[in-house]
């Protein structure tokens, strides 16, 4: 695993999929932005494929990310 | 010679957690790639130049029947490729190839060949070990902007982007050294994905242009890179069949 | 670029120093002695001067007679601060020629000024210097000069210097026909004897007696000898400041002939020229010149500081002055116009660059101030325009504008009808997006006051977006499709005259839409004499904030004023009004590209004075009112009853902006036309409940209700939401468009929703759109 799991992943073990009632399980997804894709471990519930973003990723990694791939 | 500055490169980018596909832009979906083009078949001997933790040995071994030999300059990198493969491994440098003429199928060399401080012996001798037909198989980083590449040339740092060349050279240098090639194809969509990758993980290109440290300015470097514009490539080079048609299969 | 970068005068050498011929930087000299830093002073002077007692007793100060100070009181007293510079300074020992000993030998006949400068010169460069001097001492002339004003031991310390330099020095030695002798045991001659002796050493000569020589190079015309000094005297000697500079320009050409490259190129700049700096006076006290305590000993070290400190150190930043976005990155415009030319063309944009060319507000203001008319905004645009058909615009950097484009030219909230029972109009109220965003009631007082007041009774109305946006964002295509549009529109409804309250939008149309018959609102108000009746009471005093697009529109200025006098009001005008008033920051997407710069820019124009302003954009009455500024908008002044009240509002969030704008257009299609618009949308029922601090956030996020009431719409109809154990919240996700909004949130008891936070990201996931 990454060393920055607890930003990835946030407080994952708070939440379950209120769709399915399970709990998140980490694994790959795909994520992609500008034509670029790649995977990457996060949340997501086994069942149905909802994904959890934290929002501390969504407002710190996930932004970097967009910035690097915006700037070409 | 590979300098030591050089193998630090890999060793930390290999530290750095970086493991499974994404040491490299275009991960093993682009090693098969190339596999393919170069139409290799299974028991195809095949040397890995700068085959770090050995990734795309343990794939082309098990997955795609290859008999697959190592070669890297780092004795770190080989004792965890010693770890993830039972392949044969062998500490060596590109300038000078233990190897006997025309013994090997196939030369795979990813992200490395911008590394090698000496492309022409390289080259040389790549050509040396290579059967007549033999093919080159080569992933790596090209300036796409030629003109900024005098100014990568300029940077005091070892990185494989240092050695970046533009297109039109990648393809003259191994002209010249009598391949043929057989495909050239631009990958830069990958080594965008894989820079998004490596900031996911908290990294920066920037550290990965710098990586071996005390390469001065950030700034400077980072606009040095900018204005090559730097992309990626797969190539395949095939070294023509001797006239008299033996070594082909 | 090269062209625009000439405009820019910043790099220019002030006065002073363009006068100088041995161009001596006056001004850093003055500002590092008005420090006490005597060393860097006399650093500086010698880096011209290689003499520096003897000029700074005898110099015929060229540069004081150009000082600009001496338009309002004495210049500068440049000579007798050098002097305090030698005096107090130690004289740095000449460096050893870094080079290696060359070759070639270098005679210079004649030991006067001139000629001991080239032999210095060209002895440092590392050349085989001989002098020829025909009396028993060097330094000719300067032996003549009164005593008192020029001591020997001034001479003496600076002659010195030559003796720490490899030259050969013959004393004594008068040569007869020498330059057919010397060419064989010389490389090069530089010939610097007295006037007069141009015959005998058999130099070509004009009917005076003074050798010719190239004006530039200092070329006799024979083959590798040059000659300056006395040799060209006709009736006056030269003055030693340009003996020197003569003999430091024939050492250039000695090196460039030895070194067998051009002589010629790049050679403009030497001698004296006139300087193209300009430099603003205004605010310089003059004060007068600093008097010397004992005048025959020249100024103590004090009184030099004080005197170098008068000084004004002359430069061009006019821009700079005035524009805290200029201010900011530091620089003055000619080195803009590079970065953004080398960001374009070489370097791939980094986030740097990238951000500040998307932070100008392209309000013209430094084309206004600057004495070459250098246009920032201009470059800018050019750039960003280059950038987005390069496909190198982020995104993220006025996405959420150009949706705000979209919105106000949807079906929502965009429309264009005659008058009702008419099928063309005379007149159409177009008033922009933000203003029916931000004062939608008074869109609508406007429209029938027009109606009423204008003759006949056919005024359409307009409802949308000019497309500046656009514009600004470099989008030529989104903005040549907008335009387009209203064009047809105007067409259809009998091209009318477009009555515009925006300047923005006044702008567009005069600009891009020339064979639309146009007016600003203002001026039509002022000219029918048809504005309301004067607010009753005191006058009061407020200050004028005139919108960045009315820059040139002089008539809109005065109509302005005008009816805001006539309303009863005293007008403290702003310092930098009219053609001279700053952008909000909402100009050219500034806020959006960089909000703390918007901030700054809003901060500094907010306070430069206490009364209440009063403007006539709904944009820049906002951004004001938002930092606590009291601002009233025209409109306010002439339809609110309580000024009071609505110059402290604030302007309303963006999601408030897009609501105003849709239920403008519904209340009057149905009040005026009769019409009603199609029902609200599965999503626009969702009732919402947010506190302030949840509302202020989203806001901050540019997140709107409408976009928040989709993820819930989404997430309620397919099930997808996540569920937090502890607090028993819902969060769920959905990209509608471009962009994937998180909502926390519960239903409450009565069908609405409460929620407790949202963000928002750009990168795709899955998960996002299932049905």
């Amino acid at each position: 695993m990454s060393p920055n799991e607890e930003t990835i992943l946030g407080d994952e073990s708070h939440w379950l999929c209120a769709n399915c009632g399970v709990p998140l399980e980490i694994s790959k997804v795909d994520v992609a932005y500008l034509g670029s894709g790649f995977p990457v471990d996060l949340a997501r519930c086994p069942r149905c494929g909802l994904v959890f973003i934290p929002e501390e990723l969504a407002l710190g990694r996930m932004l970097d990310v967009e910035q690097q791939l915006e700037d070409k | 010679m590979v300098s030591e500055m050089t193998v630090r490169v890999y060793e930390r980018t290999h530290a750095a957690g970086l493991v499974d596909d994404i040491i490299r832009p275009g991960g093993l979906a682009l090693t098969d790639v190339m596999v393919d083009r170069a139409g290799l078949e299974a028991g195809d001997l095949v040397l890995d130049i700068g085959c770090g933790p050995a990734a795309s040995i343990e794939h082309l071994r098990c997955d795609r029947g290859l008999e697959m030999i190592g070669l890297d300059h780092s004795a770190a990198l080989l004792a965890a490729a010693r770890a993830n493969t039972a392949a044969p491994l062998v500490r060596g440098d590109g300038g000078r190839l233990p190897f006997s003429d025309a013994s090997i199928d196939a030369v795979l060399a990813e992200c490395s060949m911008s590394l090698m401080p000496d492309i022409n012996g390289t080259l040389d001798e790549i050509s040396r070990v290579l059967r007549p037909g033999g093919s080159l198989l080569c992933s790596d980083i090209y300036a796409r902007d030629p003109d900024g590449v005098a100014a990568l040339h300029a940077l005091p740092f070892e990185s494989c982007i240092r050695g970046a060349l533009g297109r039109d050279e990648v393809l003259g240098l191994v002209a010249n050294h009598g391949f043929e090639i057989a495909s050239w194809e631009d990958r830069s969509g990958e080594l965008r994905s894989f820079a998004a990758q490596l900031v996911w993980r908290g990294g920066s290109m920037r550290t990965f242009w710098c990586r071996t440290g005390g390469a001065g300015d950030p700034d400077a470097v980072e606009a040095a890179v900018n204005w090559a514009r730097p992309g990626y490539y797969s190539m395949v080079a095939r070294k023509p069949d001797d006239l008299t048609g033996e070594g082909r299969r | 670029m090269r062209l625009l970068e000439d405009e820019c005068i910043q790099d220019c050498a002030p006065r002073c120093t363009a006068r100088c011929p041995a161009h001596v930087d006056a001004r850093t000299l003055l500002a590092a002695i008005g420090r006490g830093d005597v060393s860097t002073a006399l650093e500086t002077f010698m880096r011209a001067v290689p003499f520096p007692g003897i000029i700074s007793h005898v110099c015929d100060r060229p540069c004081e007679d150009e000082c600009l100070y001496g338009e309002i009181g004495n210049p500068i007293a440049i000579r007798a601060i050098e002097r305090t510079c030698v005096e107090q300074g130690d004289r740095p020992k000449p460096k050893a020629s870094l080079r290696p000993q060359r070759n070639e030998r270098v005679a210079i006949i004649g030991g006067g000024i001139s000629g001991l400068t080239t032999a210095h010169d060209l002895a440092r460069k590392g050349y085989r210097v001989t002098v020829f001097e025909s009396t028993k001492r060097l330094g000719g002339r300067l032996w003549r000069a009164d005593r008192d004003y020029l001591p020997a031991a001034v001479i003496e310390a600076d002659l010195a210097v030559l003796g720490d330099l490899d030259i050969d020095v013959r004393l004594g030695t008068p040569l007869g026909n020498t330059v057919d002798l010397l060419i064989d045991d010389f490389d090069a001659i530089y010939a610097a004897a007295g006037p007069g002796a141009a015959a005998v050493l058999g130099l070509p000569m004009d009917d005076r007696g003074s050798a010719v020589v190239d004006p530039v190079t200092f070329s006799t015309g024979i083959d590798g000898v040059f000659a300056g000094g006395g040799l060209l005297w006709g009736t006056e000697m030269h003055s030693s400041i340009t003996s020197i500079s003569e003999g430091r320009r024939a050492g250039i050409s000695i090196d460039r002939y030895l070194q067998e490259v051009s002589l010629t190129a790049s050679r403009s700049g030497e001698g004296p020229y006139e300087s193209c700096l300009y430099t603003s006076l205004e605010g310089v006290d003059a004060h007068p010149r600093i008097e010397m305590g004992n005048p025959d000993d020249g100024y103590e070290w004090y009184e030099a500081m004080l005197e170098a400190q008068r000084c004004i150190q002359c430069e061009c930043m006019e821009c700079v002055d005035v524009c805290q976005y200029l201010e900011d990155y530091g620089k003055y415009p000619r080195k803009y116009v590079r970065e953004i030319y080398n960001n374009l063309s070489i370097v791939s944009g980094t986030r740097h660059s990238n951000k500040f060319i998307n932070s100008c507000s392209l309000c013209g203001l430094c084309a206004e101030v600057c004495p070459t008319d250098l246009d920032m905004g201009e470059v800018v645009l050019e750039a960003r325009r280059t950038m987005v058909e390069q496909d190198r615009m982020p995104p993220s950097a006025h996405d959420f504008a150009l949706r705000d484009m979209q919105f106000s030219n949807g079906g929502k909230s965009a429309m264009a009808k005659n008058a009702p029972g008419t099928d063309s109009s005379s007149y159409v109220l177009f008033p922009g997006c933000q203003l029916a965003a931000s004062a939608p009631e008074h869109v609508q007082k406007l429209f029938s006051h027009l109606t009423t007041s204008l003759p006949d009774d056919d005024v359409g109305l307009m409802l949308g977006c000019c497309g500046s946006p656009a514009n600004w964002a470099g989008r030529s295509d989104l903005f040549d499709e907008t335009i387009t549009r209203w064009q047809q529109e105007l067409v259809a409804m009998g091209d009318p005259t477009v009555v515009l309250p925006c300047s923005s939008c006044f702008q567009v149309f005069k600009t891009s839409l020339p064979d639309v018959e146009i007016v600003s609102l203002w001026e039509l108000l002022d000219a029918e004499g048809i504005t309301p009746e004067a607010v009753a009471g005191e006058p009061r005093m407020v200050s004028i904030h005139d919108p960045c697009t009315t820059r040139h529109e002089t008539g809109i200025h005065d109509s302005i004023r005008r009816m805001v006098g006539d309303m009863g009001y005293e007008i403290d005008e702003l310092k930098a009004s009219r053609e001279k008033t700053s952008c909000c920051s909402y100009g050219g997407h500034t806020w959006l590209a960089n909000p703390d710069l918007s901030n700054r820019i809003v901060e500094r124009r907010i306070s430069e004075n206490d009364a209440d302003y009063v403007t006539y954009c709904a944009m820049c009455r906002d951004f004001f009112a938002a930092k606590g500024k009291r601002t009233l908008h025209v409109l306010d002044l002439m339809f609110e009853p309580d000024v009071d009240e609505r110059a402290g509002r604030t302007g309303p969030g963006y999601s408030q902006r897009h609501e105003n704008r849709a239920r403008l257009k519904r209340k009057l299609l149905k009040e005026i036309w009769g019409e009603s618009m199609a029902g609200d949308e599965q999503c626009e029922s969702i009732i919402l409940r947010l506190s302030d601090d949840v509302a202020a956030r989203l806001d901050d996020r540019l997140i709107l209700i409408e976009d928040i009431q989709r993820v819930i719409e989404y997430a309620e109809r397919t099930g997808r939401r996540l569920a937090n154990r502890d607090t028993g919240h819902l969060l769920a996700y959905h990209r509608p468009d471009a962009v994937t909004y998180w909502v926390e949130y519960l239903p409450t008891d009565d069908g609405a929703y409460e929620i407790f936070n949202a963000y928002s990201h750009r990168m795709e996931i899955p998960g996002s759109n299932e049905t």
